[in-house]
């Protein structure tokens, strides 16, 4: 009956996608692998590559639907055969509870993570229940069994269940835009990157307990050492530079490295530092992993590939996934400071204004000097004030004596 | 062009058809001749073929089975009669030494084509020695096709099968299924080994029902048809080969099974039936499967304590709601 295109799902997180452009018309012939269709995910714009050789024979999701994962886009058939009559609803075993993603994050930091594994509740199930909630990507302690077990029907009483939650409420993202308020020139759908950072901000807006710290730091030898690097060839920003200091400083004060995540603390492993990057869809947080661990050449080599496939469309969920920290610098913009929002499960951002040329006092007389205000918030849920000072007391100095970082 | 005939009248066709096919083809046993066996399976044939091809033989079990497979052995396809299943244990040495392995022990140089026809079962108040039926003992012996069909048209086409096989083959009738009447088709036909029939189909439940439990089940499933549960009603027809594909098939849509057979519970083919199913197709089911069958005991001479022992529509329709209360 050919094979079923459907939403993948690509992190724990993602529940739905929204069709950015099919690359091959109804009808046409395509090959194993060839791309099909662009999807915009959580964060990213991926392509869905055919399952199988054959024909394009039914698309059942249109350029702009939202789908939820799983969720059949298209029927591919193989040379000859015919469109099934009914399309189902779902491809079979398409969704599956935990990302690739989800899972390479936690082998990141499993040298050093001793955090406890979440304990599961055992739920007595039939067999075909239990085959049927893997292939749904059902986790059998969501279901509420109608007698001493789970069985068949109750996987798919919460199957329907799930369904009809997974469809966007209409208050979030109308599928029509509503023109009709007064004042208002242009609607359009909430949806993708816009809908996924609304949702984002608006979770760590309710959770977090954001606390914000500031001071300036003297950005000269900062200056020099961005100098010095480029006079040998390596071009890094400023940006690489905080973040070579920023691992260091989390490597020194693991307590910022911390999450709250479901009633638990938890430690993390590496330093993963996220830099925001401004691009045409919205903001994205590309992410340097263990950059505790990397040199200045990897991390400028690295930062420079994730910040073009982010402003390109085309970052992996890898891309964006698993950090423990985030800079973000409005620098460029002559922002000198400002209180950035935690990016949850993350527990402290490090906000970084533009250096400007400040006169301050020095050995009682009055000199100018490059400054640099940085700005950190924590979530004092997990972080008190004293911890957070003493962090961005350490971020200052190895800004101001970048020599510290070699000890 | 169909007609409806009995069972019985099924039986007697096949092997008059089959005699008239093939000159080979003949009968022995006790009252096979002239008397036409005391169901009257055979009443005709000894008229129609003549004392050389329906032979009436002395009342040995051993004797005859004996003789049945050295004709087998050296060039006919007998056709033998033991005339209650019951006493088939007098020939076991020859059924399960000689008959079964003899193909093996020549190293395949030798074909049984050999047919050991038995009537089996309960319900007319025969007791302990005259109801009995032994289909889970020789499925379990190597070398032996296990036939036990139940219908007019399945019990014909299994029969000339059988006949045609060069392996020895178990055909057993049950006693009170003779006068049961259904649709057969004029002309030859068979129906392979190992090929189960869906006699009803369901979405709820799974019965797998041996011999005249396919009756009994199809009655119950007629009855919870009206309470709005489905069942699918199958008979395996053979017993060794199982068609345990048409039985894993229909667990995937109902996810639900009842094994039913009159034979006792203990060792029994349903026992078989579901360690098969558990084992090849546990993520099919929803619930733990359910057995019906003969009690363990001695089949009781009163009429009474026999309806107790002998699975009833009412016990198969317990088990269908046990599998769909768990």
């Amino acid at each position: 009956m050919g094979e079923l295109v459907g939403m993948p799902k690509l992190g724990m997180n993602m529940t739905e996608g929204t069709i950015v452009e099919w690359l091959v018309e109804e009808g046409d012939t395509v090959s194993a692998g060839d791309p099909l269709v662009e999807v915009e995910t959580d964060k990213v714009v991926q392509v869905v590559e055919s399952p199988t050789s054959g024909e394009l024979a039914k698309i059942t999701k249109k350029e702009g639907d939202v789908v939820p994962c799983g969720y059949v886009m298209a029927v591919v058939t193989a040379p000859g055969e015919s469109v099934p009559s009914e399309i189902p609803q779902m491809v079979p075993g398409a969704v599956r509870p935990t990302s690739d993603v989800a899972a390479a994050g936690a082998e990141e930091c499993a040298e050093e993570d001793t955090r406890p594994a979440p304990k599961k509740r055992r739920v007595k199930s039939s067999p075909v229940a239990r085959k049927l909630a893997k292939e749904l990507g059902i986790d059998l302690a969501d279901v509420e069994p109608e007698g001493k077990r789970v069985t068949k029907s109750d996987v798919e009483a919460h199957a329907e269940k799930m369904k009809a939650k997974d469809k966007p409420a209409p208050a979030e993202s109308p599928a029509e835009p509503s023109a009709k308020a007064p004042g208002v020139a242009k609607a359009e759908p909430l949806k993708g990157v816009r809908r996924t950072i609304a949702q984002h901000m608006d979770e760590s807006a309710r959770t977090v307990a954001r606390a914000g710290l500031s001071l300036e730091a003297d950005a000269t030898a900062l200056m020099a050492w961005r100098a010095r690097l480029a006079a040998g060839g390596l071009q890094v920003g400023y940006n690489e530079l905080l973040v070579k200091v920023v691992a260091r400083a989390l490597r020194d004060h693991p307590d910022v490295n911390r999450q709250l995540v479901d009633g638990e603390i938890h430690w993390m492993g590496a330093a993963n530092v996220g830099v925001a990057v401004e691009t045409d869809r919205g903001l994205l947080v590309p992410v340097i992993k263990r950059a505790h661990s990397k040199g200045l050449a990897a991390i400028h080599d690295e930062f420079k590939a994730l910040v073009e496939r982010a402003r390109q469309g085309k970052s992996t969920l890898e891309d964006l996934s698993g950090g423990t920290f985030t800079i973000t610098n409005l620098g460029m913009y002559e922002v000198e400071a400002f209180l950035p929002v935690i990016n949850v499960p993350e527990s402290a951002i490090l906000g970084v204004g533009a250096i400007v040329e400040k006169p301050v006092a020095r050995d009682g007389e009055l000199v100018i000097r490059p400054r640099m205000t940085l700005t950190l918030c924590v979530d004092h849920r997990l972080i008190d004030g004293a911890p957070a000072a003493r962090f961005l007391r350490r971020v200052k100095h190895l800004v101001e004596e970048p020599l510290d970082l070699l000890r | 062009m169909n007609r409806v005939i009995t069972v019985k009248q099924a039986l007697t066709e096949a092997m008059r058809e089959e005699m008239e096919r093939d000159e080979s083809v003949i009968i022995m046993g006790c009252d096979v001749g002239i008397r036409g066996n005391p169901f009257g399976v055979t009443k005709g044939l000894h008229a129609e073929f003549g004392d050389e091809r329906v032979r009436d033989t002395p009342i040995s079990e051993a004797a005859f089975t004996g003789a049945g497979l050295g004709a087998a052995a050296t060039g006919l396809r007998p056709i033998i009669e033991i005339l209650y299943s019951d006493w088939i244990t007098i020939a076991m040495d020859q059924i399960v030494n000689q008959v079964a392995k003899i193909r093996y022990m020549f190293g395949g140089t030798i074909d049984v084509p050999l047919v050991v026809r038995a009537p089996v079962g309960a319900g007319g108040g025969q007791a302990a020695q005259h109801s009995q039926s032994f289909e889970s003992w020789f499925s379990h012996v190597p070398g032996l096709i296990v036939v036990m069909p139940i219908t007019p048209y399945d019990v014909k086409g299994l029969l000339k099968t059988s006949v045609r096989s060069n392996n020895p083959v178990l055909f057993f009738e049950h006693k009170r299924g003779y006068e049961v009447e259904g649709s057969v088709p004029t002309g030859d036909y068979t129906i392979p080994f190992g090929e189960a029939d869906v006699k009803r189909a369901g979405s709820d439940v799974t019965i797998v029902a041996i011999s005249i439990m396919v009756h009994r089940a199809l009655a119950a499933a007629e009855e919870l048809s009206r309470e709005g549960i489905e069942c699918e009603v199958i008979d395996p027809r053979t017993i060794y080969p199982m068609d345990y594909d048409t039985i894993l098939e229909s667990l995937e849509k109902t996810n639900r099974l009842v094994v039913a057979h009159e034979s006792n519970r203990r060792s029994g083919i349903g026992g078989e039936i579901v360690s098969q199913v558990i084992e090849r197709g546990f993520y099919s089911l929803d619930a733990a499967p359910q057995i019906v069958a003969g009690l363990n005991v001695p089949m009781p001479y009163s009429r009474a304590l026999e309806r107790l022992v002998i699975p009833k529509e009412e016990r198969i329709k317990d088990a269908v709601y046990r599998v769909l209360d768990q």
